[in-house]
């Protein structure tokens, strides 16, 4: 028996090392634990350690959890229960363990503990699934909150409910306890109540649980939506026990869901404003479905499934087996090919691209195909109206000789537009790099082109060059390039752009125009219409002495004096008004100015030329310097002619005189001389001859008399220049009176006289005498019968100069029959003994020969002046 | 009965006078004389006797420079009453100018038969008194 006890004992302790389960004792006098083999083994102490109650062991190295469990110990003792605790404990080998500790007290007659003994289980395996199950446990309820989910399990026979942690949560009711299903419904919508309590009655008669929807109200009054699905839970008799539900917080997806619904809208809207709509084709049916747009373009109704047949109806019949064969191929490829068709749409031709999607099962069978129709015909309308453009810019490239480039510095490719190959004479769409431009570019030209590049890349945005090309074919043409770089965000060129015209025509009608310009006799200046010279000419460079250089580009002012720009300013704004060729004669000499600053005297006539950028102004300048020199000579010469005129003139009539003295004068008596002798000859009686010399006398006489009074007269005549010396009027007229004293006191003649303007003169004197001794001597003679002689005799000035008035009130002279030859010679006009025609003849001659006139006035029986006019 | 040949001379000049009368004498023509020193004094009298041809002359010598009127102003009035004279007169203009001016100016009125220059012969006169005669 005891072999047998001891043989049950040896299994209990294997076992026991097998289930891992020590035992221990407390010794509660000493405070001493006892552990067996197991125990240490578990806690890895060496075999038959004692621990005391008072110290903390190995596994328990921090903390008071040793503390602890002496206390609940303690606690068990004095309560005489069971021990039951379990315990983390930290190993000497860093891991921890989970120990289960049972112990019961044993207690002496006074129920006095005199010691423990237990058990020590690991217990770790398990703790660790206990918590791993806690932790999931966790993760569902924290699961269930994010997911705003919740289970809750319906029992119909007790009528409550078991919630999840998270509906205890919602409805405010503490974890695990069980609930009514009035609170469960408690916080829903009022709203909705009805309706939820009506759908729980539904489902436990119909013994189904159809899905719920309600919404429900919050503790902070937010409203939320809820979705509940639910089972119905049967027990093996196969009657309903009750519901196993979840509920589901949908607010976030609801609201997702309309959104959707909004975003579904703005689809379609997209797609009516896109002209696109989408089809369906399910091969299983072979039929179609569509989206509603496109139902509505096609006149379907809408969410009706159609045929093939009907989705071709207004496609035109010639376009239909294409659209078939293309829809086959996509089928067969089982992916989708592109096309496009026309379609009459409300009448209206209209096209349409279809893209799509193939979509297929496992097995690569064709399940639907989704096709994308969407109206390019706009689109297909902009194009063919770009493709006309470009057909038209192509097409005024060409006109204009004009083309244009685009050269990526990155690859050195080169894009030519076509009419650059056309312009170059190269096949087109050859690629084209920078050295296959450069090639063409004539080689005296290369080097100029290349710093002009090279200034582009380097610093200048913009530049042009006007340069020639050699074609393969050895024609040079001109062109003109502009170029524009592009730059990155370091400003370094990354491309560069521009255009290149075939200028060779115009370069051609400018070297032609040049040479118009060089070959014009005359000075040129092109000026554009902000005065700014652009082109001259040789003679210009010649006249103004500036180089071209100096020129171009300068302001026609730095040519013309400052003093024009009032003239000019006018002159301009009539030229601009109505441009046509004008010559412009500034007056009193337009002058320009040469480099020298000397002044040209010049004609400038202004032509307009109507270019295409403008008007343009070419000016004409003719050096007038030696005309001017010419008409000064002529007006010079025309003065002294005119001078030289006036003398002989003067002469002339001193000519005439001297031919009326000759013939009249001299003729007169020589003839009589003649007639005379020749009387003579006839008569033979002495007493008429000696009465005949007689006759000679007298003629003879009169001839001397004409002969001196011409010598006197020619003397006068002949020295201009005579002596002068201050001559008094007054001090003249006295002297004249006492000549005349006894002719004065006969006729009892009045002589009144006034100098008080001016009584001198610078004169010879004899003359003056003379001219007083004759007028004053005429007035007396020629007195009237009937009147006292009264003289009046003044002086004044007039413009400067010294008039001489005699005026008297004697006979007065016919002058209509007379005037012509008042102051001739040997002329009398009255049948008066005395008059012998020779003072006013003298008087005349001595005035003239002083360099002044005298005129007369004079009327018949009532008196005469004379004027003497002195210089 | 028969009027002798009237020969006037129309000249300021006495000395010519005297010779033109002196010349006259020696023609043997038989013939009065009449004087006027200027143009005015023998329009006057030839005015006086339009309507009288016996007293007119047959013949005028006339210069042209004279005082008062000379031979173009005499011209001139004679001219103007011509139509009115009942004698036909025949004029030589007789001057020492040698202007061409004068001879054309003169030439121009239809009653001057021939301009002269002076001196005027004593043959000359005789000429012209007989060419006058002659009508």
């Amino acid at each position: 028996m005891d072999k047998i006890k001891q043989n049950i004992d040896i299994s209990i302790a294997d076992l026991n090392a097998i289930a891992r389960i020590g035992y221990w004792q407390l010794d509660t006098s000493s405070d001493t634990y006892l552990l067996d083999d197991i125990s240490c083994e578990i806690t890895q102490l060496p075999n038959g350690t004692t621990l005391s109650t008072k110290e903390k062991p190995p596994f328990c190295p921090t903390g008071n959890k040793w503390a602890v469990i002496q206390e609940t110990l303690a606690k068990a003792i004095e309560q005489k229960s069971s021990f039951n605790h379990e315990v983390e404990l930290f190993l000497s080998d860093g891991n921890s363990i989970w120990v289960l500790l049972i112990g019961k007290g044993n207690y002496d007659e006074g129920g006095n503990c005199v010691n423990v003994s237990g058990m020590v289980q690991d217990i770790t395996i398990r703790k660790n699934s206990e918590i791993e199950l806690f932790k999931k446990n966790e993760i569902l309820n924290y699961t269930e909150n994010k997911a705003s989910l919740g289970h809750w399990k319906w029992d119909l026979k007790s009528n409550v409910i078991t919630c999840s942690r998270n509906i205890s949560r919602i409805i405010g009711s503490p974890d695990g306890e069980k609930i009514t299903i009035e609170i469960l419904t408690e916080g829903i919508h009022p709203g909705d109540k009805k309706q939820v309590q009506d759908h729980l009655k539904n489902s436990v008669e119909s013994k189904t649980f159809t899905p719920l929807l309600h919404r429900y109200i919050l503790e902070d009054g937010t409203e939320r939506i809820i979705q509940v699905l639910g089972e119905p839970l049967f027990n093996k008799a196969e009657e309903l026990t009750g519901f196993m539900c979840s509920s589901q917080d949908i607010t976030a997806k609801k609201r997702f869901e309309d959104e959707l619904f909004e975003k579904n809208k703005l689809f379609l809207t997209a797609q009516q404003k896109a002209h696109f709509g989408y089809w369906l084709w399910n091969l299983t049916t072979d039929l179609f479905s569509c989206s509603e747009n496109m139902a509505d373009a096609l006149g379907f109704e809408r969410n009706v499934e159609f045929t093939m047949s009907d989705l071709l109806k207004d496609i035109p019949q010639e376009n239909q087996k294409d659209i078939l064969d293309t829809l086959n191929k996509t089928i067969e490829t089982k992916s989708f090919v592109e096309f496009t068709h026309p379609i009459y749409m409300h009448g209206e031709l209209r096209h349409i691209k279809v893209t799509g999607e193939v979509y297929t099962d496992l097995e690569g069978n064709i399940l639907t195909i989704l096709g994308i129709s969407q109206d390019i015909t706009d689109q297909k309308n902009f194009e063919n109206e770009l493709i006309s453009k470009n057909q038209l810019l192509g097409f005024a490239e060409q006109i204009t000789k004009i083309g244009n480039w685009q050269w990526d510095l990155n690859t050195n490719k080169i894009k030519w537009s076509t009419n650059l190959y056309r312009i170059f004479e190269r096949e087109d769409n050859l690629p084209i790099v920078f050295d296959i431009y450069y090639s063409y570019i004539h080689p005296e030209d290369r080097e100029r082109v290349s710093a002009i590049i090279d200034t582009i890349l380097e610093s200048k945005d913009f530049e042009r060059v006007i340069h020639r090309i050699l074609l393969e074919n050895g024609k040079i043409k001109t062109v003109e390039l502009l170029a524009m770089a592009i730059r990155d965000q370091y400003g370094n060129a990354i491309e560069m752009l521009g255009t290149l015209q075939d200028v060779s025509e115009q370069r051609a009608e400018e070297m032609k125009f040049k040479g118009l310009l060089e070959s014009a006799p005359n000075a040129t200046l092109i000026l554009d219409e902000g005065n700014i010279i652009q082109m001259i000419n040789k003679q210009a460079e010649r006249l103004f002495k500036y180089t071209p250089e100096e020129l171009v580009g300068s302001n026609i002012d730095l040519l013309i004096p400052s003093r024009f720009d009032e003239k000019r300013a006018p002159l301009r704004e009539a030229f601009y008004a109505n441009p046509t060729v004008k010559t412009y004669d500034m007056g009193a000499g337009l002058h320009m100015l040469n480099k020298d600053g000397k002044e040209i005297p010049v004609q400038v006539t202004l032509g307009p030329l109507q270019i295409e950028g403008g008007l343009l102004l070419s000016v004409v300048i003719r050096d007038i310097t030696e005309e001017k020199l010419h008409q000064e000579n002529i007006i010079k010469a025309k003065e002294d002619l005119e001078t030289l005129t006036q003398e002989l003139t003067t002469q002339n009539h001193q000519l005439a005189d001297f031919t009326q003295i000759t013939s009249h004068n001299l003729r007169a008596p020589v003839s009589n001389l003649n007639s005379l002798l020749d009387i003579y000859k006839m008569m033979d009686n002495e007493e008429d001859q000696k009465e005949l010399f007689k006759k000679f006398e007298i003629v003879i006489a009169h001839l001397t008399l004409t002969l001196n009074t011409l010598i006197e007269a020619l003397t006068a005549k002949n020295h201009t220049s005579l002596e002068r010396s201050e001559v008094s009027f007054g001090a003249t007229l006295t002297k004249t009176k006492e000549i005349f004293t006894a002719e004065i006191s006969n006729s009892k003649a009045i002589i009144k006289s006034n100098f008080a303007k001016v009584d001198s003169i610078r004169y010879h004197k004899i003359y003056l005498e003379s001219i007083f001794q004759n007028l004053i001597g005429n007035a007396l003679k020629y007195k009237s019968r009937e009147r006292v002689p009264e003289l009046e005799i003044s002086s004044k000035i007039d413009n400067g100069k010294t008039i001489l008035s005699f005026k008297d009130n004697g006979l007065g002279i016919d002058l209509e029959k007379h005037g012509h030859k008042i102051f001739g010679l040997n002329k009398v006009f009255h049948n008066h003994p005395e008059a012998k025609g020779i003072g006013l003849f003298m008087t005349k001659t001595q005035i003239e020969a002083m360099g002044g006139k005298i005129t007369v006035s004079s009327k018949v029986d009532e008196g005469t002046t004379f004027n003497i006019h002195f210089i | 009965m028969q009027h002798p040949f009237h020969l006037c001379i129309v000249d300021d000049d006495d000395i010519y006078r005297f010779t033109i009368i002196q010349s006259a004498k020696f023609s043997k023509i038989e013939h009065i004389t009449s004087v006027f020193p200027n143009g005015e004094e023998a329009i006057n009298f030839i005015k006086e006797n339009q309507d009288t041809p016996d007293a007119l002359p047959n013949l005028i010598l006339l210069d042209i420079d004279m005082p008062i009127m000379d031979g173009f102003q005499f011209l001139k009035t004679y001219k103007e009453i011509e139509a009115k004279i009942s004698k036909k007169i025949a004029i030589y203009m007789v001057s020492s100018s040698v202007d061409p001016e004068d001879i054309e100016r003169a030439k121009s009125y239809t009653a001057v038969i021939d301009y002269l220059s002076k001196p005027l012969k004593s043959d000359k006169l005789k000429a012209i008194i007989e060419k006058t005669l002659e009508g």
